[in-house]
């Protein structure tokens, strides 16, 4: 998966780069009206910059599939487990606590989707720092643009 | 016993998908690889879950308590939408390039017709709250199990003749129809 932005900082061998709100997948979509209201601000990522593109320079990034598949699976996949087990054990131990079963279920389900939460947050923080998809390709750079 | 036919019911017999009809956007829109068919499936089963849970708590805690029954679709919508937008904050805070690769997910998973029939489903049927967790858990997994079983056929497409009319979503949606007849067959196993 490619995805076009512009760089707005550079430091060191990185770059900072508003990307814009759709990536090469949504271009025919029919549902993509639904993202235009609510992706209209755009995100700004940290790349790798090994081409050395400046600030104002349009940039190509390459985001691997499988890398965000995996991604969304864990994310996924440890909420609803967290979520699961929350639920059952809030069940299991309502006996011991002054609450209804179903009040007990809703707190388990409560604290495991916060201890997931930190987990995931700490987790996705990590690696963010160590896997940061490059520019593979200077598109225009900025003087290029403007004259 | 009760619990387990709730369960298989929801994941075969009742396919949200293959026997209703519901959620054929995502359905359709991301079943062409499984490693995406298979996140989008535990998205739908997780926010399927937590919407189990936290409709029946607003039903039974706030709406029929108070006699607002009246307000259940418009509740059960908002429900919906709040907890994917929760969702999708958290994302955004936790890890930006994934919440941009999300693109189209999340707002699917918001504008998903199976989720809000799942509320109002476990509601009319009057179930519990183990019961409304256990419905909600298994139709997540019945929509999963669908959407995975699609992509692996799709994928297999990929390498088959189809006809230049039928490639896309002709294909898809025979291909859907297919399913939809074979999950037929469990029919019968509860009644």
């Amino acid at each position: 998966m490619k995805d076009k932005g512009l760089v707005v900082s550079t430091k060191e061998d990185m770059a900072q780069v508003e990307v814009q709100c759709f990536t090469e997948h949504c271009q025919n979509c029919s549902a993509r009206s639904l993202c235009v209201g609510k992706n209209q601000s755009k995100g700004l990522i940290m790349v790798r910059n090994p081409l050395r593109a400046s600030a104002g320079d349009e940039v190509e990034i390459e985001i691997p599939d499988t890398k965000y598949s995996r991604s969304l699976i864990l994310l996924f996949g440890t909420l609803l487990l967290a979520s699961l087990v929350g639920l059952g054990l809030g069940s299991l131990l309502a006996p011991l606590l002054p609450l209804s079963s179903s009040a007990a279920s809703l707190l388990g389900l409560l604290c495991a989707l916060i201890i997931a939460g930190i987990f995931l947050s700490r987790y996705f923080r990590a690696k963010n720092k160590v896997s940061l998809y490059p520019v593979i390709k200077v598109i225009t750079k900025k003087g290029e643009r403007h004259g | 016993m009760e619990l387990l036919a709730i369960f298989v019911a929801a994941i075969l017999i009742n396919n949200f998908v293959l026997r209703y009809f519901l959620g054929i956007c995502p359905f359709l829109g991301v079943s062409k690889k499984i490693d995406s068919a298979i996140s989008m499936g535990l998205a739908v089963t997780f926010v399927m879950s937590i919407t189990a849970v936290v409709s029946w708590v607003i039903n039974h805690w706030i709406l029929i308590p108070f006699k607002l029954d009246y307000l259940q679709i418009v509740s059960f919508i908002l429900v919906i939408a709040s907890l994917v937008q929760l969702v999708e904050m958290f994302i955004r805070k936790i890890s930006p390039p994934l919440y941009q690769a999300l693109g189209i997910y999340l707002p699917l998973i918001t504008t998903n017709c199976s989720i809000f029939f799942l509320a109002l489903m476990a509601s009319l049927r009057e179930y519990n709250f183990v019961e409304s967790i256990i419905f909600g858990v298994g139709s997540g997994l019945g929509f999963t199990l669908a959407i995975i079983l699609m992509a692996a056929i799709r994928e297999q497409l990929d390498h088959a003749e189809v006809p230049e009319a039928l490639k896309g979503a002709g294909i898809a949606l025979i291909v859907a129809g297919i399913m939809a007849l074979a999950f037929l067959g469990f029919s019968g196993m509860i009644k």
